[in-house]
């Protein structure tokens, strides 16, 4: 028996050991995560999406939120469209109110509707729709398999892009931005329950997984 | 520029609403309207607000019915309605506030959730039920699942959302009919007449209480009535898995009983509540003298016996594990990881395609911390580990290995041992179903929508409505 087979089997039973542990803390975490949501974290070398408590005061159990000046806004969330209000409709949770809000998009000008609670008005470019917020911020919402305009791309004041690949069940299927990280769901029935992400630090790519509220 | 603001005051917390209604939380919203937790401040009481968001006429008259309908009922398990306002173009209704979680939030946490405790759910719901389908009555819920019950910490049911409800039997002061209902469904938990809209009646609620029950009882919401009466014509066999064969421990009885309740002929379940709840209690005596293990959750004393038989089948376990994967050791060349089946599509797609690394190693270790190969299954890397209140990182690293490295590695028998990495990948066996980037990429599918934000955001849309973002072209026409 060759000396790197020795060390193969040694390894192969730390990874024995390693998993047990592992699923302790994975326990422990599903619990913690009840709690929690996950927000777009700007930090090019650390995973996609991190825990943030804030957000979760909201009580919106949507799992992936954009923070932005004043407010923030779930990821996951369709943008609904009242046909005989003809407005359209989107949840933000203002960082000095508990609870979420109820954002109107009424119209202003043919193709251009505001909504001055946040400062943000939405252009109706036919088969897209693009918010953009007072910040700077912008989303762009195309209409999913589901027939629900989804949320397709998040850019924010510092041109950083966020983009969202959509299944023809009108799931995401994968989220990316500019520093080749990546975040893919997991669903449970039309929840996200788990969310893999792979991100780059100093050349090496790391994977983590973190449950959802 | 016209707001929200301006055309809803009442929406948002700490506004008041009605003059009397101060907004605490919401407690839930959809497309249609929202719930909010208020304080009755002329009362000081705490109620449910109930706010409609439609504009159209019918779905105006709806809620409108179910405050009329509520009004008119009178049992512990119901909401009383104390007010209806209109205000600011916005319909309100005020009810009591019903303390609890929704059964849909008790099953993602605890599913599947012992069957004595869901009969004793059930029993409560069937009580509400046999009140609603009185015949002096005529009221069929329609909407019957686990998001439309809540239950006290004291195990007290209670039945809400009376947006689909329908009165067979108009009540003396009342005008509605049949045909004023408004059809609507829960796919999971409506039966095949529903779903049809070919006429309701309280064997409705009857199937629906049954898939809700069996949604608890196993964590899984169960197939959809439509598709069982689908497969039901075409081949005979119902496609619906019985409650005991994914749950053994609910046993045998208990899952006839919601097999029957879930009948898609509605003339093969139980004709009315009573019936049901009949079912259920002589089955609740049974096995209350029977089977004394299922309900009770107080953790049984550990014995030294115990303890010791458990160490046992660990070991046993252990050993059986290490043995397969000296066996694996021996008899695999190559194996690798790039597409491991245990991990979605796209993460090993970004494992497999890290442009840094040609060939890369799977370890499980904190970034900064010496590595301990391992690789990255979902089960065992899916770590969260709260040590900072806004991080959440217990990451899996992937390290680049030197070439000389690379040739065998042994791993787990659970691990897809396919000869596959960035620089063997052209040896490896084709994959069976071509991956869906790949199509994408090549267009040869079904020739895709390109659709452009003025931004230079591309967005590819496919006929089958998947939807992929290329990204952000410059002017220059590069790709961000």
């Amino acid at each position: 028996m060759t000396s790197r087979r020795v060390h193969i089997y040694l390894a192969s039973i730390i990874f024995v050991l390693a998993n047990g542990v592992h699923a302790q803390q994975q326990r422990v975490s599903s619990r913690d995560a009840d709690r929690e949501v996950l927000v777009w974290n700007q930090r090019p070398s650390e995973p996609l999406f991190v825990t943030s408590r804030s957000e979760s005061q909201t009580g919106a159990g949507m799992g992936l939120w954009y923070r932005d000046r004043g407010f923030s806004v779930s990821l996951l969330q369709p943008l609904f469209f009242s046909n005989t209000g003809g407005y359209f409709v989107w949840w933000v949770a203002l960082h000095n109110q508990p609870g979420l809000r109820m954002i109107c998009f009424r119209p202003d000008t043919n193709k251009q509707f505001g909504a001055s609670d946040i400062g943000a008005n939405l252009q109706d470019l036919g088969d897209l729709k693009l918010i953009k917020t007072g910040s700077g911020s912008r989303f762009l919402f195309a209409v999913a398999g589901d027939g629900q305009l989804r949320l397709v791309s998040a850019t924010n004041a510092a041109e950083k892009h966020l983009s969202i690949d959509y299944t023809a069940a009108g799931q995401v299927e994968r989220i990316r931005d500019d520093f080749e990280r990546e975040a893919t769901p997991q669903y449970e029935g039309e929840q996200v329950r788990r969310l893999f992400q792979t991100w780059v630090e100093h050349g090496n790519r790391y994977l983590t997984a973190a449950a959802l509220k | 520029m016209e707001t929200s603001a301006n055309l809803q005051p009442s929406v948002g917390p700490g506004i008041r609403v009605h003059g009397r209604y101060r907004v605490i939380r919401v407690i839930g919203t959809g497309g249609m309207g929202a719930v909010y937790e208020a304080v009755d401040e002329r009362l000081g009481l705490r109620v449910a607000l109930k706010e409609s968001h439609a504009q159209e006429p019918e779905l105006k008259r709806q809620f409108e019915r179910e405050a009329r309908l509520l009004a008119g009922l009178k049992h512990p398990a119901l909401p009383r309605v104390t007010d209806y306002f209109i205000e600011n173009d916005q319909a309100f209704l005020v009810m009591e506030y019903f303390e609890g979680s929704s059964l849909a939030e008790v099953v993602t946490k605890q599913a599947p959730l012992p069957a004595q405790r869901v009969i004793a759910w059930a029993d409560q719901v069937l009580d509400v039920l046999i009140y609603l389908h009185d015949h002096d009555r005529g009221i069929v819920h329609r909407d019957i699942k686990p998001h439309n019950l809540r239950v006290t910490a004291n195990g007290v049911i209670s039945l809400l959302d009376f947006g689909l409800a329908k009165v067979t039997q108009p009540a003396p002061a009342s005008t509605d009919t049949e045909e004023q209902s408004v059809h609507g469904y829960t796919r999971w938990y409506s039966p095949i007449e529903q779903i049809e809209n070919s006429g309701t009646n309280e064997r409705s609620d009857i199937y629906a209480l049954g898939a809700t029950l069996y949604h608890l009882l196993t964590g899984v919401r169960p197939d959809d009535a439509e598709k069982r009466a689908r497969i039901l014509t075409a081949t005979g066999a119902d496609c619906l898995h019985r409650v005991d064969w994914v749950v053994p421990a609910v046993g045998e009885d208990l899952g006839s009983i919601i097999g029957r309740a879930m009948a898609v002929r509605s003339d093969d379940r139980y004709q009315t509540a009573e019936e049901f709840r009949e079912a259920l209690r002589r089955l609740g005596r049974v096995r209350s003298t029977l089977d004394v293990d299922d309900a009770p959750e107080a953790p049984r004393p550990k014995t030294y016996a115990s303890a010791r038989r458990r160490f046992v089948q660990l070991s046993t376990v252990v050993a059986i594990l290490i043995f397969a994967i000296v066996i694996a050791a021996h008899f695999l060349p190559n194996p690798t990881v790039a597409e491991n089946p245990s991990l979605p599509n796209a993460a090993t797609k970004a494992l497999s395609s890290s442009q840094n690394a040609p060939k890369q190693k799977l370890t499980t270790a904190a970034p900064k911390s010496k590595s301990v190969p391992v690789v990255a299954l979902p089960q065992a890397s899916a770590v969260a580990h709260h040590d900072r209140d806004d991080r959440s990182i217990a990451p899996v690293t992937i390290k680049p290995k030197p070439e000389k490295e690379r040739e065998t590695r042994a791993l787990p028998s659970s691990v897809d041992r396919r000869p596959i990495t960035t620089s063997t990948r052209t040896k490896a066996p084709a994959p069976a179903v071509k991956p869906k980037q790949q199509v994408a990429a090549s267009g040869d599918n079904d020739s895709p929508q390109v659709l452009r934000a003025p931004d230079g955001t591309e967005v590819m849309k496919f006929k089958d409505g998947r939807i992929r973002v290329l990204g952000v072209r410059d002017h220059g026409g590069q790709r961000q």
